[in-house]
């Protein structure tokens, strides 16, 4: 079994271990080994198609639902191994939440939108709980302000950047332990993003954030560790200070400074 | 690393960002190479020299404002951004290396003008002469980003302190023996001038090394200025 490289002292939440991803013949992720420190926001990086989504799906089994996909490996949360298919994966996603790429909230009002989750997990005991619920996810994604007097209105009336907010609420209705976010910020505007990571810098207090970008500023400015991925292997994993300013590998090196040989 | 950006405009920027650099040295270096020959010469006209440092000086500013252009229009990281933090204290340690140049200018003016023996900078010549080296050497380090010649300039400052102590004791004595106090202490303070010239040759050393190794040399080098013991 590999050894993984350890960015920091912090406790870790997720220790993953030898993990290699196929779909079909193809395959992603090749031997990867990784420990996420819990309560800190971790960082993939890389060029297209080097895997770093794929490993993130890795976390929360989305992957089960691509065809033809196929992960080995173990992937420690505590006391289960997330890869461990006698898991229910519907019970892995409510500690392990996800916000993508694209603003997605449901076609249905902003209150409904993040009271979803709860309540198939059936931790909605009555109406005032309900609404606490809602009220207290969407102070802690930073949107309540905007929001409280439009709570029964469409969430696809909101805005791109309070779509996503939404969504975030609605991934911390569950109270999850981990939080996955693939590119979140790749369809909001420059305002929207900032504000979306200054959210980020304090739900870290309370939970465990990976995040996929394609923007290494972006990784620079929210993550405290990042993990550099090429071609489906873990080229380097670091804290992000050393990582952008001195970084261990020459491939590292090349793609934070946009170098090619 | 030897690559190239995808970017070929940062590329640009930082060729741009290094002329200048290199024009800041060579016009220091000319500078302080005319005074090192000039020091005991009479009829040796470096006041005209005071005016390069004036070019040295906007040459500093321009690599100042070419320095935050860069970080505001490249976001530089790693390496790209050891090169241009660095960069920006070079020039700066330059800059400086044309004040003393031009302060020994003054001195020895002044020497000159109260009818002082310029003969008696003959002792100061030797480390005028390792001064120059110093600084021919690291901005050739700087020039081929070679941290180990630049390593070597750092470690050979001590030879320039210890003579430049041992003049220190020989003008005191004479002072002390025959009363010659004006011209003693100009000596002293282009001696003084040149040893922090040797200094800041040191100081340009150590960014040479952290900009190529992402670690700064650490501070056991020896030193010999025993002056103020």
């Amino acid at each position: 079994m590999t050894t993984p490289p350890t960015p920091n002292l912090s406790p870790t939440k997720i220790s993953a271990r030898d993990i290699n991803v196929f779909y079909g013949q193809n395959q992603a992720i090749t031997s990867v080994s990784l420990d996420i420190p819990a309560q800190s926001i971790t960082a993939f990086i890389g060029p297209s198609g080097c895997g770093k989504s794929t490993f993130l799906r890795c976390f929360n089994r989305m992957n089960d639902v691509i065809p033809q996909c196929r992960v080995e490996g173990v992937i420690r949360m505590g006391d289960i191994d997330i890869n461990d298919k006698s898991n229910d994966p519907v019970l892995i996603r409510a500690r392990v939440g996800m916000v993508f790429q694209k603003p997605n909230p449901f076609p249905k009002s902003v209150f409904d939108n993040v009271i979803y989750g709860p309540s198939i997990h059936g931790m909605v005991t009555d109406k005032t709980h309900a609404a606490h619920i809602v009220e207290d996810s969407l102070k802690r994604a930073g949107l309540w302000n905007e929001v409280h007097n439009r709570l029964h209105d469409q969430a696809t009336s909101l805005s791109g950047g309070q779509q996503q907010r939404l969504c975030i609420a609605r991934a911390i209705a569950i109270s999850p332990e981990v939080l996955l976010m693939d590119e979140p910020c790749s369809a909001l505007d420059p305002i929207a993003t900032s504000v979306i990571e200054e959210l980020m810098h304090e739900l870290q207090e309370k939970y465990t954030i990976i995040i996929v970008t394609h923007s290494m500023q972006q990784a620079a400015r929210v993550s405290q560790n990042t993990a550099y991925f090429h071609l489906g292997h873990l080229i380097e994993f670091g804290d992000t200070k050393q990582i952008f300013t001195r970084p261990q590998h020459d491939q590292t090196e090349a793609y934070i400074s946009g170098k090619i040989g | 690393m030897n690559t190239r950006h995808i970017s070929s405009a940062f590329d640009e920027d930082l060729r741009a960002l290094d002329a200048l650099l290199e024009k800041m040295g060579s016009l220091a270096l000319a500078q302080f190479t005319a005074v090192s020959d000039g020091l005991g010469v009479a009829d040796a006209d470096l006041t005209s020299l005071i005016a390069n440092d004036k070019k040295i000086d906007a040459l500093d500013e321009a690599v100042y404002d070419k320095v935050v252009e860069i970080i505001a229009l490249r976001s530089p990281q790693a390496e790209d951004l050891r090169h241009i933090i660095t960069a920006l204290k070079i020039a700066s340690y330059v800059e400086r290396i044309g004040d003393y140049a031009c302060n020994i200018i003054k001195r020895r003016n002044m020497m000159q003008a109260e009818g002082g023996d310029l003969g008696s900078l003959v002792a100061v010549k030797g480390i005028a002469s390792m001064a120059g080296e110093m600084l021919g050497d690291v901005l050739d380090a700087l020039a081929r980003s070679d941290a180990e010649k630049a390593k070597a300039v750092w470690l050979g400052d001590i030879d320039l302190d210890v003579k430049h102590s041992e003049i220190y004791q020989a003008v005191y004595q004479t002072m002390v023996a025959q009363g010659t106090t004006p011209t003693g202490i100009n000596t002293l303070f282009i001696a003084k001038n040149i040893e922090r010239i040797g200094d800041f040759c040191t100081s340009i050393a150590e960014q040479i090394y952290f900009a190529v190794n992402g670690i700064m040399l650490d501070d056991q080098r020896p030193k010999g200025d025993i002056t103020s013991e």
